[in-house]
């Protein structure tokens, strides 16, 4: 799926926060117990990357929109 | 993968954890603490809505000493073209103040100046009612609030239906997006806060997320109210916004009122503080006057940090790494805008259910607040003022009414959404569309047919193709999750925005709003005849509809 908008680095520590508080709800937490987009439903208003708690992941505007 | 069924009781459920929403839940709690308040929110109330990281303005308050409530009717009314009721919003001018205070009590961020007073904005030819307001954390101080009041969430649970019997409330289904479980919530009285219809037009993109407003916000209101038989008014009323191009966001309103100014391809400036107008900006890039551009080059350093703080801290932080990536810079390059999808919304536009001052709908037990209902551009002042006093009527109606217990019907009402639910989730048929394609062919037949300039063929044959998709939906798309149902039944209430957007812009045959209610068959504005609403409800089957004139409502000595 589309890795690109979403970035987690290896300090995940697999809380699911941002899982749990994404408004469209279109994050999962993969078998590697890190957060991945799992549907293209997003709207780039950052709250994974801001509430996460260790700074660990990154969200990436696609090439459709920049 | 089955549904699984739970019943729960409540005194007063919200659908729509939003601001408008999460007010009405923390007001009843704090006013009459013996009543049960559970919220639905189909995402997660700390961050779900519109306002999702924040919001740097409160669009309306009438701040004594500033402006008066009639100045404020005044600039509404004209914005509407006189299409708006007196009551509704003068409740909105007088209460705006006091909330204002209220949400300042609370801890919510309002930027003072030396001399001690708000940054008030003027961003209408008329009028200074926006107040400026710094706060990227204004949904976690009410998620803190409900938390505190021990108000029950329901988070990743969407309403799907709303049972009524006789014209009075007595709950609504709701399905949770994840673990399928179908809640039915019986309840003395509904407050309807889910927002507006954002996925309505697609966007320039042609991407489903990317729109202006909250994607997560199908029109499900508006087609939960309809279905359930409450009156919805203002579905002509497509409105575009001018925004940047692609990434679809405001910032508009912060760039001009700091002295930028928007500019056509030759130069020429357009807009700038001084005739601060939307509409002028919309109305050239609808004639093809555009491309049209920010330009900020002329600003002081002082003034582009001032605008790149407000920007980069509050409603989106994530858009510094946006212009990034194209290399563009405040107080250098231009930044081109365009315009947003069309959307339906009471908060922005004039669309929704209506409502009086009260909150009150046409059906008992059933209030409405926020973009989803109509108090025409009440933004989220609106719906701020609006869950509080749906509140109010909520706590009145729980302690006044009577509530004779009524199972069957609610057993058998959840029985048939549950069997609905499982119709479309059936795996067993032979359903190869994805709901995505789906919704892609179904809003670029909204932007073939259904926008201006509009005209009595296209919009017939918009609804013919409308309802043509309507009969595919069950037989043509497949939903293989919880999660992809939730999006098949938001194709759904589309397609309701969808048919009651055409149905009402074929009553109104005159033209109003510029490009928003544009008819190249009738180019003119005819106040002798079309100075009214036009109000929808459900006809005698569903998806049939009735259409009924209403006559504007006008104040003491208008
Ligand atoms: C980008 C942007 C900038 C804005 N800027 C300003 C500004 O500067 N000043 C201003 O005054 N106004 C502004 N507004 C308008 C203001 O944000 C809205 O008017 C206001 O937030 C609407 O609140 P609401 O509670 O009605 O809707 P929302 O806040 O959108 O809440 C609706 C909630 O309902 C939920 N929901 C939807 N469907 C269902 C369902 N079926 N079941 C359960 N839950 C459901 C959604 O997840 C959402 O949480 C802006 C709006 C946007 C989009």
């Amino acid at each position: 799926m589309s890795s690109y908008i979403i970035e987690v680095s290896d300090e995940c520590i697999g809380c699911g926060i941002c899982v749990d508080l994404c408004p469209l709800n279109c994050l999962r937490m993969g078998e590697d117990n890190k957060p991945y987009l799992q549907y293209e439903e997003c709207w780039y208003c950052g709250c994974c990357e801001i509430e996460c708690p260790v700074s660990c992941l990154k969200m990436h505007f696609p090439f459709l929109i920049y | 993968m089955k549904l699984q069924q739970v019943i729960i009781n409540t005194d007063v459920l919200i659908i729509g954890g939003g601001c408008a929403g999460s007010m009405a839940a923390i007001c009843i709690k704090d006013a009459a603490p013996n009543l049960n308040v559970c919220i639905m929110e189909k995402g997660h109330i700390k961050r779900s809505g519109s306002v999702t990281m924040g919001m740097d303005a409160l669009n309306v308050a009438v701040i004594p000493g500033i402006s008066t409530p009639e100045e404020y009717l005044e600039t509404v009314k004209k914005k509407c073209w006189g299409i708006m009721d007196y009551f509704p919003n003068y409740t909105l001018a007088i209460k705006s103040f006091e909330l204002l205070k209220t949400l300042e009590s609370w801890g919510v961020f309002f930027p003072k100046n030396e001399d001690g007073n708000y940054n008030i904005m003027q961003v209408d030819t008329s009028g200074k009612f926006c107040v400026g307001m710094d706060e990227p954390d204004l949904k976690p101080i009410m998620e803190k609030k409900i938390r505190e009041a021990k108000i029950d969430v329901l988070n990743k649970t969407m309403g799907t239906k709303l049972i009524v019997k006789n014209g009075k409330i007595l709950g609504a289904v709701g399905l949770n997006i994840n673990n399928g479980q179908v809640v039915c919530c019986k309840a003395k009285c509904v407050i309807l806060a889910n927002g507006s219809a954002s996925r309505f037009g697609l966007p320039n993109t042609g991407y489903l997320y990317g729109t202006f407003d909250f994607p997560g916000n199908a029109g499900d209101g508006f087609a939960l109210a309809y279905r359930a038989g409450a009156k919805i008014t203002g579905m002509e009323f497509t409105l575009k916004y001018a925004l940047v191009k692609d990434l679809n966001i405001p910032l508009i309103y912060i760039v001009l009122t700091r002295g930028g100014e928007v500019v056509n391809g030759s130069g020429e400036v357009i807009v700038d503080k001084n005739n601060l107008s939307i509409f002028l900006i919309v109305e050239a890039l609808e004639n093809r006057k555009g491309p049209l551009f920010l330009k900020t080059d002329h600003l002081s350093k002082e003034k582009i940090m001032e605008i790149e703080n407000i920007l980069f801290s509050t409603e989106r932080p994530m858009q510094r790494r946006y212009w990034e990536l194209k290399d563009i810079k405040f107080g250098r390059d231009l930044i081109e805008l365009n315009l947003t999808e069309a959307q339906l919304c009471g908060g922005h536009g004039i669309s929704g259910i209506v409502i009086n001052e009260q909150s009150h709908t046409n059906i008992k037990g059933l209030f409405a607040a926020g973009d989803v209902s109509s108090v025409p551009m009440q933004h989220l002042t609106g719906a701020f003022v609006y869950g509080k006093i749906a509140g109010e009527s909520a706590i009145e109606y729980c302690n006044n009414g009577n509530f004779p217990e009524n199972h069957k019907d609610i057993h058998w009402e959840f029985d048939a959404e549950l069997s609905h639910l499982g119709s479309l989730l059936n795996l067993t048929k032979n359903n190869t569309i994805q709901p995505t394609t789906f919704e892609y062919k179904l809003r670029r037949i909204i932007n073939e047919y259904l926008l201006s300039p509009k005209n009595s063929s296209s919009l017939k044959k918009g609804l013919s193709l409308i309802y043509e998709l309507r009969e595919q939906l069950p037989y043509q798309v497949l939903a293989k999750n919880f999660h992809e149902l939730s999006k098949v039944l938001e194709i759904g209430y589309i397609l309701d925005c969808a048919q009651m957007s055409a149905i009402s812009s074929l009553t109104r045959k005159e033209s109003r709003w510029g490009c928003i209610h544009r008819r190249s068959d009738y180019p003119d504005t005819d106040d002798v005849n079309w100075l009214k609403h036009i109000d929808l409800q459900v006809g005698q089957t569903y998806p049939e509809t009735d259409i009924y004139l209403r006559e504007i409502q006008r104040g003491d000595g208008e």
